[in-house]
């Protein structure tokens, strides 16, 4: 899939947000997306899947040549978009594997057994080193902060999108813990040829994986852009604005 | 022995002597039935009522699999269980079953039922058989029963009960069930009430459980136009437990008031209840859960739970939940209560995973209605609950085979187990 944002503009509650955003994510690529809080990158990443509270004021985005502005969110799912939330909700009664086959389901994957579709659930819930039980448990009802990271990577994986956004997958992690989200996600991309935007904050993540993009987000805006050796800049100099960490 | 008319006239004074309700916050939360079983409106022929309810039997059978033990209707009652015995008001010993009755003193509804039953059925239970009893009621005009146990010590029983009206019947269907759960052993009763638009359902339960037994029941109410329930369950012997989970799930006009009292009486005793309701339309549902640990009822849990969604802007919950703590050493007691439209967050969720509006929103509601049958014996209870629910949501069609298939919405084993 290759996804072109143009000239977007958004607002959330009429605040103005994204002011004139440009990016272009080609086919098998890493990109990384970092900024100061408050510059608009998860206000991006939901406008990209169609969350109803982002209201999109100019500008474009298209998926494959076709505009995807006014698309349903689940279409924008079927066309191969997948949205790894910052802070996934909790539905308590909704079991794991049941949703993922739904998902698949919805998602027109080819069908698999059940023995199949349980192998594959498990061989990526081990690669995640997410715990036996939890896969037997409502989606996401009682998990810590890290296993709610690891079971959107594991959706991911069942789900295999042709461009995942991930909203700070590595926030809230411990050391081992960000390395072996780092893995599955090169491991996700190397088995489906998919692109990956990653926001994050911390370059930690990175030192596991190899973005050929980085783009920092200033007010709405990409400011700077760059490949790996942008991060070395940003470790020194920070973002260079007021908000900046 | 009395005379039934003598008796029937007793009960049926004492309870038109009785105020509708005595408490001063539940008065104004309450739905009024008005409960009368006129005479001339009861079924004189029970031929027809029998072909009826075989046939509603026979029809339930078919698309669920499920066999039943005993099947009761309006005029007529059999069973087919050693482990079931079912009276008549001509055949039981009213004294006898005085000792038995709910003491229903100052309860309007247990007294309403004392004097309109009709049906008087006793669940035997002696030794390691572990079979599941299926009850089917079926309201063909106006249907009153009560239940008692008669449960060995260090026996296990789980009764699954299915309550259904006939069709174009109109009236009131009434169950009160009485049970003793000895030392050592677990009762477990799966009620399901899918009445028909034109029934009135009322359902008591009283509940004593005594040292180291189980007692569990959950009920469900989907059908009936005005449901009004009183639950009264006493966790009454040392390490005993009582878990009541009732759940609404309403459309329409349904007015459904859900009365339950748990009491902690022994120590290290639980008491939990977890209350419901799911609400289109207009629907409107009053829950109203009271605890009360009592002096002496040491190192004890109780807790009450009652939540709401909301799935239209004219439903309406109302959830009262309240306690009264005499004891206050080394006692956990917690209750909350929450209310809320459908979370549209979740609903962005679902949908970044590829299910459209509605397959997200049937997703949503029926992971939480299934939040309330979780507690349900695996098998047959469960899976009628969830297909009548699936049924009202979407229509889908009547099935109590174990599948994949209830749209997404895993059910976890037990909880509290």
């Amino acid at each position: 899939m290759i996804l072109e944002i143009k000239n977007l503009s958004a607002e959330v509650e009429k605040r103005s947000v994204l002011k004139g955003l440009n990016l272009r994510i080609g086919e098998d690529e890493l990109h990384v997306l970092m900024g100061p809080n408050g510059s608009g990158k998860t206000t991006l990443a939901k406008v990209i899947m169609g969350h109803p509270q982002v209201r999109i004021t100019g500008g474009s985005i298209t998926a494959d040549g076709k505009e995807i502005n006014d698309m349903p969110v689940n279409e924008r799912a079927k066309l191969g978009l997948f949205l790894e939330f910052q802070n996934p909700v909790e539905i308590e009664g909704l079991g794991i594997v049941n949703f993922l086959n739904s998902a698949r389901g919805a998602l027109n994957k080819e069908k698999i057994g059940y023995k199949e579709f349980m192998s594959e659930i498990k061989q990526n819930s081990d690669r995640l080193k997410l715990r036996d039980d939890l896969l037997g448990r409502s989606l996401n009802y009682g998990f810590s902060g890290g296993e709610k990271k690891k079971m959107e990577i594991l959706q991911m994986a069942m789900l295999k999108p042709k461009l995942a956004i991930l909203d700070e997958p590595d926030s809230g992690l411990d050391i081992d813990a960000v390395k072996i989200v780092a893995e599955n996600i090169n491991e996700f991309r190397k088995k489906n040829r998919s692109s990956v935007l990653l926001i994050t904050h911390y370059s930690r993540i990175l030192n596991y994986m190899e973005p050929q993009f980085i783009h920092v987000m200033d007010d709405g805006r990409i400011g700077r852009e760059g490949g790996k050796e942008l991060l070395a800049d940003i470790e020194k100099t920070g973002y260079g604005t007021d908000d900046a960490e | 022995m009395s005379s039934h008319k003598e008796f029937l006239a007793d009960a049926m004074s004492h309870y038109e002597s009785l105020p509708n309700e005595t408490n001063e916050i539940y008065k104004k939360y309450q739905v009024d039935l008005p409960l009368r079983f006129a005479e001339a409106e009861l079924p004189s022929d029970s031929k027809s009522h029998a072909a009826e309810a075989d046939s509603v039997c026979s029809e339930i059978e078919s698309a669920t699999k499920i066999k039943f033990d005993a099947i009761i209707s309006s005029h007529y009652a059999k069973s087919n269980s050693p482990e079931v015995r079912i009276y008549g008001t001509d055949d039981v010993d009213k004294d006898a079953l005085m000792s038995k009755m709910f003491k229903s003193s100052e309860d309007k509804l247990a007294a309403f039922a004392n004097a309109s039953s009709k049906h008087f059925i006793f669940i035997e239970r002696a030794g390691a058989n572990k079979q599941g009893l299926n009850m089917l009621f079926v309201n063909t005009c106006n249907l009153s029963s009560q239940v008692f146990f008669n449960v060995a010590p260090g026996s296990k029983l789980e009764l699954f009960e299915l309550h259904v009206s006939s069709k174009d019947c109109k009236g009131i269907a009434s169950t009160l069930r009485e049970v003793v759960v000895p030392k050592e052993s677990e009762i477990e009763i799966n009620s399901i009430h899918n009445e028909n638009e034109g029934t009135d359902v009322v359902s008591l339960c009283k509940c004593r459980t005594d040292e180291k037994s189980r007692f569990r029941a959950n009920f469900v109410y989907v059908g009936g136009r005005n449901t009004k329930t009183k639950n009264i369950a006493d966790s009454a012997g040392q390490q005993s437990s009582v878990d009541i989970s009732e759940l609404a799930y309403g459309s329409g006009d349904q007015k459904f008031d859900l009365t339950t009292f748990i009491t902690n009486s022994k120590p290290y005793s639980i008491a939990r209840l977890e209350s419901g309701a799911a609400l289109e339309g207009k629907s409107h549902c009053m829950l109203k859960g009271f605890a009360k640990v009592d002096n002496g009822a040491k190192g004890c849990l109780s807790k009450i739970t009652e939540r709401g969604i909301l799935l239209s802007r004219d439903a309406r919950v109302d959830a009262l939940p309240d306690m009264a703590i005499d004891y206050s050493n080394e006692v956990k007691a917690t209750h909350s209560a929450a209310t809320a439209p459908i979370d549209r967050e979740a609903l962005f969720y679902l949908e970044s995973r590829g299910l459209d509006e509605k397959q997200a929103r049937s997703m949503y509601i029926i992971a939480f209605l299934g939040k309330y049958v979780a507690g349900m014996a695996g098998g047959v209870p469960h899976e009628a609950a969830m297909s009548i629910m699936l049924n009202k949501l979407d229509k889908s069609p009547y099935t109590a085979m174990p599948s994949l298939t209830t749209k997404g919405a895993w059910i976890s084993s037990r909880r509290n187990a």
